[in-house]
C-alpha cells in the first residue's frame, strides 16, 4: 500500500515538474495545484509534518533530475 | 562575495559535504552492513533484555544500579547489546563518572566484552567501523573538539552565505530552472550544472548550512553564550534545565522494575518507530523511572517516553525534556532536518542525492572560476597554473572520495580476518595516508585528465571489490545474508563501482575512436 502511494506521489511530482518546465503560464500555475495533490499520499504514509517536508525535498530532487535529463522546453 | 567565499572554502566545503552525504546512510543502514552481528536481527528480545539487566545488576556495586543505560543493537549506537551500569559520581577508584559495561552478541546473547572504568573512556573507545569513522570525520574532521566543531560550524555558515548570495545573483532563477545544455562544451555543462544544482537545491543547502552551523557551534559558542545571558554563566544549570532525565530520588523500598512491559508498551504505542536505547533510573526501587528513546514513526524529531518502574506510561516528550514553547519545537527539528533520519530509507536517499549536489556545488564553482581566468585574450591564469589547480582539486577532493571508498572493502577484510579489538587502529591511518598520498600526487606534473581517470578507476575498483570480497570471505553476504538491506548494499556498491569504471574509461574510448576516425580520414585522403 505504502509503495503504491509512494509511486503515485513520485509520478505526480514528475508531472508537476513537467508542468513547471512548460512555457505555458497556465500550466505553470496548474503545477502548484498538482504539488498540493501530490503532498496528500506522502502525508498518508509519513504523517503531516514529515509528509510535507518529504514532499518539498522530493520535489526539489525530481525537479533537478528533470532539468538534468530533459533540459529547457523548446 | 559569492566567488570569494566559495574559492576560499571550496575544498573544505566539498570535504564536509561529501562525507556528510555518506554519513546520512551511516546509521543504521551502513552500520548494519558493516557489522555481521546485526545482519539477522528482527525482533526486540524484551524478556531476554530484562533477564540480563536483572542478572548483571546483582554483580555490580549498589551505587552503579542508580543509572542503567541499555543500548539496543539497532545500528544506531553500538553493534552489540550494551548494558552500562553508571555511577555519575564515580567510586573509590574514580573521581569522575565510572561504569561497569557488559556487551553481548545480539545473535546468541553471549557475553563478549566486559569493562570497568571511566564512562568517558568507554564511549571514546567503542569499536568503530567504516561508516561510523566517516560520520565522525564529517562532524569534526577528526580535529577533536572544540576546534573541529567550530570549523565545521563555520563551514555551515559559509554554505548558508554562498546559498543566499547565489540566489541573489540569480534573481531571475525561475527562467533558469531547466537551463541545462548537455551537448555543449564541458565549461558550459559545468556552468549550467552549477546553476541548476544551486537553484533547485537552494532550500536544502540553506537548511543544511543553518542546521550544520547550529550543530557545530551550539556546544562551543552558543551554549556558553546562552548560559552567560540566562544563567549568570552557569553552564551546568543550563544543561540541567534542558536535560530530560533528572537524577532519581532513591526510596530504598524494593519494587521490581518491569522492563519487559515498558518495552512492549512503547512498541505498541509507536509501532512504526524504532527503540534506540533505554535508560533506567533507580532500578528495582519504588521510585524507579525508565526513559525510552524512539526514532522514526510519524514524529519527525526523536521522542523520549517516560515510564514509572511499575510499567505505567507517564508521558512522551522531546530529547530536551518537557519544555513548552515554539522555540523548543524548532530546536528539535534541527537534528532530523540535518541528518534526514526521520522517515526511513526513502528520505535518506533524497538527503543523500541532495547532499551530493551540495558537495558538487563548491567544486563546480571552483572549476568555473579557474576556467574563467584561463580563457580569453589576456588570461590571468597560465596554462600550467590551470593544470596545477586541476591536479590539486583532483588530488584533494578525488583523494577524499578514494580514501572513503577504500574503507569499505577494508571493512570486509577486517571483519573476516582481523580480531575486532584491532579494528579501531586501522581506519584512521589508512584513510589519512591514502588521502595524503593522493593529494601529494598533485605536485607531480601529471596530465590532469589521466590523473582523474586513474582516480576514478581506483574508486571504481574499490567499490566493485566489496561484493566479491564479501562472497569469498564472509558467511553473511549479498546472496546469503537473509537480510534485504545487506544484499541491497552489497549490490549497490558493485553497481556504483561499475558505473564509475564505465565513466573512467569512456573518455579514453572516445579519444581512441576519434583517433581511429582521424587515421581513416587520412588513409582515405
Amino acid at each position: 500500500m505504502n509503495l503504491t502511494l509512494l509511486a503515485i506521489a513520485l509520478i505526480l511530482l514528475f508531472s508537476c515538474n513537467l508542468l513547471i518546465r512548460s512555457k505555458n503560464k497556465s500550466y505553470n500555475l496548474a503545477s502548484l495545484g498538482l504539488f498540493i495533490v501530490e503532498t496528500a499520499p506522502l502525508i498518508l504514509i509519513y504523517g503531516v509534518m514529515a509528509g510535507v517536508i518529504i514532499a518539498i525535498a522530493s520535489f526539489l530532487i525530481i525537479g533537478l533530475l528533470t532539468a538534468l535529463s530533459l533540459g529547457k522546453a523548446k | 562575495m559569492h566567488s570569494w567565499v566559495g574559492i576560499v572554502t571550496a575544498i573544505l566545503l566539498f570535504i564536509v559535504c561529501f562525507t556528510g552525504a555518506l554519513a546520512v546512510l551511516s546509521r543504521p543502514e551502513l552500520k548494519i552492513w558493516a557489522n555481521p552481528e546485526l545482519h539477522q536481527l528482527s525482533t526486540l528480545p524484551r524478556e531476554k533484555i530484562s533477564e540480563i539487566i536483572n542478572t548483571y545488576h546483582k554483580k555490580v556495586p549498589k551505587r552503579f544500579g542508580e543509572n542503567i543505560h541499555v543500548y539496543l543493537p539497532t545500528g544506531h549506537n553500538t553493534h552489540l547489546l550494551t548494558i552500562l551500569f553508571e555511577s555519575h559520581h564515580g567510586d573509590e577508584n574514580y573521581t569522575e563518572a565510572a561504569a561497569y559495561a557488559y556487551q553481548f552478541d545480539p545473535r546468541n546473547y553471549k557475553l563478549v566484552n566486559e569493562y570497568y572504568g571511566a564512562t568517558g573512556y568507554f564511549y571514546e573507545h567503542r569499536k568503530t567501523d567504516a561508516p561510523a569513522f566517516i560520520g565522525h570525520f564529517h562532524a569534526d574532521l577528526h580535529l577533536g573538539r572544540p576546534i573541529g566543531l567550530i570549523l565545521t560550524g563555520f563551514l555551515g555558515l559559509t554554505l548558508l552565505v554562498s546559498t543566499l548570495t547565489g540566489l541573489f545573483i540569480h534573481r531571475q532563477f525561475f527562467k533558469e530552472l531547466f537551463t541545462f545544455r548537455r551537448k555543449k562544451p564541458l565549461d558550459i555543462i559545468i556552468n549550467d550544472g552549477h546553476k541548476i544544482m544551486g537553484i533547485w537545491g537552494s532550500l536544502f543547502h540553506a537548511v543544511i548550512g543553518f542546521t550544520g552551523a547550529f550543530l557545530g557551534l551550539a556546544t562551543v559558542i552558543l551554549l556558553p553564550a546562552a548560559a552567560f545571558v540566562s544563567f549568570g554563566g552557569d553552564q551546568d544549570k543550563l544543561i540541567e534545565k534542558f536535560t530530560a532525565i533528572p537524577e532519581p530520588v532513591i526510596s530504598e523500598q524494593f519494587q521490581a522494575t518491569d522492563i519487559s512491559t515498558i518495552l512492549a508498551d512503547a512498541q505498541r504505542r509507536y509501532p512504526k518507530a524504532k527503540i534506540i536505547d533505554l535508560t533506567i533510573m533507580a532500578h528495582n526501587d519504588a521510585n524507579a523511572q525508565a526513559y525510552i528513546r524512539l526514532i522514526g514513526g510519524e514524529a519527525v524529531a526523536s521522542q523520549l517516553l517516560k515510564y514509572h518502574g511499575s510499567g505505567e506510561f507517564v508521558k512522551s516528550m522531546s530529547s530536551f525534556g518537557d519544555i513548552p514553547g515554539a522555540s523548543i519545537k524548532v530546536l528539535e527539528l534541527l537534528f532530523p532536518l540535518h541528518f534526514g533520519n526521520f522517515a526511513g530509507v526513502f528520505v535518506k536517499l533524497i538527503w543523500l542525492l541532495l547532499g551530493l549536489t551540495t558537495a558538487l556545488l563548491p567544486l563546480s564553482g571552483m572549476m568555473m572560476w579557474l576556467a574563467k581566468r584561463s580563457r580569453g585574450n589576456s588570461p590571468t591564469l597560465s596554462r600550467q597554473a590551470y593544470q596545477r589547480w586541476n591536479r590539486v582539486i583532483i588530488g584533494t577532493c578525488g583523494g577524499l572520495v578514494l580514501a572513503c571508498a577504500i574503507l569499505f572493502p577494508i571493512q570486509v577484510v577486517l571483519n573476516n580476518l582481523v580480531a575486532s579489538t584491532f579494528h579501531n587502529n586501522v581506519f584512521a591511518p589508512l584513510f589519512f595516508c591514502s588521502w595524503l598520498i593522493w593529494s601529494l600526487l598533485a605536485i607531480f606534473p601529471l596530465n590532469y585528465h589521466r590523473f582523474f581517470q586513474v582516480t576514478l578507476t581506483v574508486i571504481g575498483l574499490a567499490c566493485c571489490a566489496i561484493l566479491p570480497l564479501n562472497v569469498m570471505l564472509s558467511a553473511s553476504h549479498a546472496f546469503r545474508a537473509d537480510n534485504f538491506l545487506v544484499s541491497i548494499i552489497d549490490m549497490s556498491f558493485f553497481v556504483i563501482g561499475a558505473t564509475i569504471l564505465f565513466y573512467a574509461f569512456r573518455p579514453l574510448k572516445v579519444r581512441l575512436d576519434n583517433k581511429c576516425q582521424q587515421l581513416k580520414q587520412e588513409e582515405t585522403a
